[in-house]
């Protein structure tokens, strides 16, 4: 049974094997760099099914290190967490290193 | 300064080789992550937050211009044009990408480095004084029992597989810049009472979530048996340290659970075994070693022996004369500390540029070579006094003339939640707002020396315990909270600083910070530092200030 909840909304992450890059898990399967691309899971079901997924990129040497993490906005996909948003953001002593630039 | 021979280079232009051939399996999908990641933590290679970082070993904190100048190639080549140096004498890179990385170790191993034993549960590179050769009264040179411990422990094939990471450090000074008695072995050379030279040896300090200040575990250890003394003590270890708890693993524990006393009969027990295996290092290779590190050609002149050292009038120049130029062993040299803590800045941070220019000072002014501090400053260690003033011209232009070592804003700072996959908080910005706030170098001097040192988590790599005060990053329910400890000193008189109370938030902890320091002004006495007013008072007129207004 899946838990449904208003509140419950996660994106999965990983970072590339290649480059050790920040990444989400996007639609088909892809990886950005941007989490207004990432695909949100909305339920436990949809959650374990995008972790499948990401194994199954780990598998294939496109990521390490796949994680859920929850998100504080539908609409902007900002992590909750601190150490996620930094991880978005990039270092926040060094902004023009950022995702931005 | 050391030189490799062939074996030396051989075995590091091996392992570049083995590590291109893992990264190219792993890369084709022949080697999965939980067999490729022991394999690139071997060679420095962690993942943390943002990319790969690769920490690369600067061995007992000595580089030439030429190895400075291969360190600002990589950040300008294959990171995005800055290195981090570390309070264990290393250079982490924060962007470095997995494909890039055999690339990376060729070319350090062109100059003779690598990233070796920057990881894993190993001896780890070798750390000391980082005055070390010059400093006055000093014993003997602690690079040239760095180097026969860094050769001994390199692919020790015993250490290889310790229940947790080993840290040794060496000083040959009464006066401790290597924070000795915070590291698994600290050691100390010392003269016996014949008037030979000697090891005192000190087991078990450390910082992270259980601090132990080390006690001294052999006094007066014969030079020639240091090997054999050492492998003793790694011996006794391994047998009986915890590996069934990572957070009980360090010798500290060890030590602590048998007693000092029990710890060093059983080293001794075991010493009288491994004295007799031949572990010592030969005569010979001693003095081949030795040789390395003969003192270079000093030659100064009149101009450098004046009393007066030219230029001292300029008030900046005197400033920094007073806080970043020290005694040299030699009459009429100086060792110099370059502050990478630029009001406002990253501490240890620097850039490609600020790198290449210390690698061109270093040669203009002092004989090529560069120190790297676990304060996370470089050092130029042989200048000619008469030369000071044009150095510092120099410095200025470059903006590595800041004069503040040992004061308020030369703050140690780990990487912390910016960088850091540990990390509970940020340590960074903290330490930029607290360098903001006591910009006024007048209002710096005037508070003098204090020590601050701050970790993004209870691993300590800031040293929050060992600092005048500490502060200590925590996670509380999302947010980021700061602990301080107060009276700690990495120094010859080390201690461990007392927290004092309820932590501060990120918007908190700077007020805080300056409520300590003006109590300390307002208690002083004349001459009196902070470290010594809080030995003095206590932490008690510090927690009713500082907790007044709560």
């Amino acid at each position: 049974m899946s838990k449904e909840s208003k509140e419950f909304a996660k994106i999965v992450t990983a970072n590339r094997l290649r480059d050790g890059a920040v990444v989400f898990l996007a639609a088909q399967g892809q990886w950005s760099e941007k989490t207004d691309a990432a695909v949100v899971a909305k339920t436990s079901d949809e959650e374990a099914g995008l972790l499948a997924t990401g194994v199954a990129a780990v598998k294939a040497c496109e990521v390490v290190d796949v994680n859920a993490i929850e998100i504080a906005s539908l609409t902007t996909r900002e992590p909750s967490r601190l150490r996620e948003r930094i991880r978005q953001i990039g270092p926040t002593v060094r902004p023009d290193l950022g995702r931005a630039v | 300064m050391y030189q490799y021979d062939k074996y030396d280079q051989a075995m590091v232009d091996a392992r570049v080789a083995e590590f291109r051939d893992q990264v190219s399996r792993r890369l084709a999908g022949a080697l999965p992550e939980e067999h490729f990641r022991p394999l690139r933590l071997l060679n420095g290679l962690y993942l943390q937050l943002h990319a790969y970082m690769l920490r690369v070993a600067v061995p007992y904190g000595t580089l030439t211009s030429r190895q400075m100048r291969m360190l600002a190639h990589i950040a300008q080549k294959y990171d995005r044009g800055y290195g981090h140096f570390t309070t264990r004498q290393n250079i982490q890179y924060n962007w470095i990408k997995l494909e890039d990385a055999p690339d990376i170790l060729a070319d350090l191993a062109s100059v003779q480095m690598h990233a070796i034993q920057t990881s894993g549960n190993v001896i780890r590179n070798v750390t000391a004084d980082h005055f070390a050769g010059v400093a006055e009264g000093e014993t003997e040179d602690p690079r040239i029992a760095s180097e026969i411990i860094r050769q001994w422990s390199t692919f020790h094939p015993e250490f290889s597989f310790l229940p947790r990471k080993f840290k040794i450090a060496v000083t040959g000074c009464d006066k401790d810049r290597a924070a000795i008695k915070f590291h698994d072995i600290g050691i100390v050379i010392v003269r016996n009472t014949k008037g030979e030279l000697a090891y005192d040896v000190y087991v078990g300090g450390g910082m992270g979530r259980t601090p132990f200040v080390a006690p001294l575990i052999k006094k007066h250890l014969p030079q020639g048996e240091l090997l054999s003394y050492l492998d003793a003590a790694l011996r006794v270890y391994n047998r009986y340290g915890r590996r069934d708890n990572i957070y009980k693993a360090r010798i500290k524990i060890l030590v602590d659970a048998l007693g000092p006393e029990e710890y060093a009969r059983q080293v001794e027990e075991e010493w009288q075994q491994t004295r007799q295996e031949h572990i010592n290092l030969p005569a010979e290779e001693e003095q081949r070693i030795r040789a390395f590190f003969v003192p270079p050609q000093y030659s100064a002149d009149a101009a450098d022996l004046a009393a007066e050292i030219p230029g001292s009038k300029d008030v900046a120049f005197k400033n920094w004369l007073r806080t970043n130029v020290h005694n040299h062993k030699v009459k009429g040299y100086a060792i110099v500390t370059l502050s990478l803590k630029p009001v406002g800045g990253i501490p240890g941070d620097a850039s490609t540029a600020e790198m290449n220019v210390v690698a061109d000072l270093a040669d203009k002014y002092s004989l090529g070579e560069v120190r790297v501090t676990h304060e996370q400053n470089l050092i130029l260690p042989n200048v000619r006094r008469s030369q000071l003033h044009a150095l510092w011209t120099d410095l200025k232009a470059a903006g590595l003339a800041v004069a503040n070592a040992g004061l308020i804003t030369d703050i140690i700072a780990c990487p912390g939640l910016d960088y850091c996959s540990l990390a509970n908080a940020r340590s960074i910005p903290i330490a930029q707002r607290i360098s903001e706030r006591f910009a006024d170098l007048d209002r710096q001097h005037n508070i003098g020396e204090l020590k601050i040192k701050i970790s993004g988590c209870i691993n300590a790599c800031g040293h929050h315990h060992a600092g005048h005060i500490g502060i200590l990053g925590v996670d509380r329910k999302g947010e980021e909270f700061y602990q301080i400890l107060l009276g700690g000193s990495g120094a010859e008189d080390a201690s461990i600083g007392t927290i004092l109370g309820p932590g501060f938030s990120a918007d908190g902890i700077v007020d805080a910070i300056e409520n300590l320091v003006n109590t300390y002004v307002g208690l002083r006495k004349p001459g009196e530092t902070f470290l010594v007013a809080v030995r003095r008072v206590g932490t008690a007129p510090f927690k009713e200030r500082l907790y007044a207004r709560a």
